[in-house]
């Protein structure tokens, strides 16, 4: 039995059945293409009417140009300092000499000082022509954005507008259909004033019962306006959606006796 | 508007993120569908040599091969005799001893040496069923234990789902895949045990039935030599 036990198959055999779990989680890692990233999402701007060309954007001034460059302070050569004359005769070629270097050796000193101080103030010319440049494209994209704003602004207000208008048409068609329909021998002689809730799906249609919030004291003039309110069902909504959104829930106001 | 819900799931991701009992599940199918292929690859091989051996000792046997030689090849060869060689030497080993002994007849020779191999037939036979159990458990077992991780699975994601307010596809779904693929580990191993499981019996089935057909013949012949 041992010989079964140590089957010459088993070291073959182990390694295919590696070799298909390999296979298996390969095809699970890589075959299956599991949704990796997020479609991405399109936003639509819905439009009732064509947005009014931007005003023109207002240039706003341009920045103050950037300060001169300071000054560059030239440091004049000072003179070499006066040779003390003197009457010695003696060694009078020596010192001449002696003094003929050190004139030369002052003017290579203040030379190179000039030419430093020529390189310095390039630099700082040029450190500040860059700063001006920046501060100027800096304002540059300030203004665009301001104007791009201003834009925005102004078609967001135009669609309010739009909306507005709409919306107010709607609410009044929506009165003047439930005013028809309401009984008003009902609500006797006074001015009632009653106030009714009621939510409305995109067609129209009532969702639910009108809610009285505020009776107006007398039961059967609440019962003739919440009949007209069923009676009155589809009512009249704006077929944009986001206009509608606002018709979702509506609070109503009536003095049946206007 | 902003899913917070990550849709980014990728296969590792989703093993790292599953939870204790899943990633134990899913250990414990793997191992299960990594034992069951091994064992399946190493029954393949050892039915397919049997299999062949049987043949070529079939031929052999009915080749008119004196018994005798046979025997002695069988016994001083290398390899130790598997299968229908086992049942043969057997047999032909117990019919020569009993026949050694004088005053027995022969159906009480024949009696010995039937019981003989009988027993070696019983014997190959368990040696070439062996580790089908395993397959059988494997292949009746492992969906379950991965329908188990799935519904661990989806109950975690559905209580993670209880603390957010407002409920998405996108939050429920990469539990839900998460614990789906304890089920699929799971199909995975079952499906490949039963089907070897169901083939292997069958084979080992017919290689019995021919083992003894030929433990028939066999004793027909030394039934017939011994008179």
């Amino acid at each position: 039995m041992s010989a079964q036990t140590l089957s010459p198959h088993r070291f073959s055999a182990g390694v295919l059945a590696l070799l298909v779990h390999v296979a298996f989680l390969a095809l699970l890692v890589f075959g299956i293409s599991w949704q990796a990233k997020e479609p991405p999402g399109v936003v639509v701007d819905l439009w009732s009417d064509l947005p009014v060309k931007a005003a023109k954007p207002v240039v706003a001034p341009l920045p103050p140009p950037p300060p001169e460059p300071a000054p560059v302070k030239k440091m004049e050569p000072k003179p070499a300092p006066p040779v003390p004359m003197r009457n010695a005769d003696i060694a009078l070629k020596e010192k001449r000499k002696q003094q003929e270097t050190q004139l030369k050796e002052e003017k290579r000193k203040q030379q190179e000082a000039t030419q430093k101080q020529a390189q310095k103030t390039q630099m700082l010319q040029e450190k500040l022509k860059q700063e001006a440049e920046a501060r100027q494209a800096k304002a540059l994209a300030d203004q665009q954005q301001v104007a791009q704003e201003a834009v925005a602004r102004a078609a967001q207000a135009k669609q309010a507008a739009a909306q507005q208008s709409i919306v107010d048409d709607y609410t009044s068609r929506i009165q003047s259909k439930i005013r028809q329909k309401v009984n008003q021998t009902l609500c006797g002689n006074g001015n009632p004033q009653l106030e009714f809730d009621i939510t409305l799906l995109p067609t129209g249609q009532l969702r639910g019962n009108p809610v009285l919030r505020k009776g107006s004291g007398i039961a059967a003039c609440d019962m003739a306006v919440e009949n007209a309110i069923l009676q009155s069902d589809p009512l009249p909504v704006p077929t944009q959606p986001e206009v509608f959104s606002r018709f979702r829930e509506l609070h109503l106001t009536f003095r049946p006796n206007e | 508007m902003k899913i917070e819900a990550t849709p980014d799931f990728s296969f590792l991701t989703m093993l790292t993120n599953a939870s204790f009992i899943v990633q134990l599940v899913l250990l414990l199918l793997l191992l299960a569908s990594f034992m069951s292929w091994w064992f399946i690859f190493q029954r393949l091989f050892i039915l397919r040599v049997a299999k062949k051996q049987a043949e070529e000792f079939e031929k052999e046997f009915w080749s008119g091969v004196d018994l005798n030689q046979l025997f002695q090849r069988l016994t001083s060869g290398r390899l130790v005799p598997r299968g229908m060689e086992k049942i043969f030497e057997a047999g032909f080993r117990e019919y020569t001893k009993l026949k050694k002994q004088s005053g027995l007849d022969i159906s009480s020779v024949m009696d010995g040496t039937r019981r003989a191999m009988r027993a070696a037939y019983q014997r190959e036979v368990d040696a070439l069923e062996r580790s089908l159990a395993f397959l059988a458990t494997v292949g009746s077992v492992s969906p379950y234990i991965g329908l188990f991780g799935t519904v661990w699975g989806i109950m975690n994601s559905f209580r993670g789902l209880a603390n957010v307010g407002q409920a998405t596809l996108a939050h429920v779904a990469p539990g839900i895949a998460e614990a789906l693929i304890a089920t699929a580990m799971g199909l995975f191993a079952a499906i490949p045990a039963v089907i070897a499981y169901n083939r292997y019996t069958h084979d080992i089935d017919r290689l019995a039935t021919r083992y003894e057909s030929f433990m028939e013949e066999f004793s027909n012949i030394l039934q017939r030599q011994g008179r």
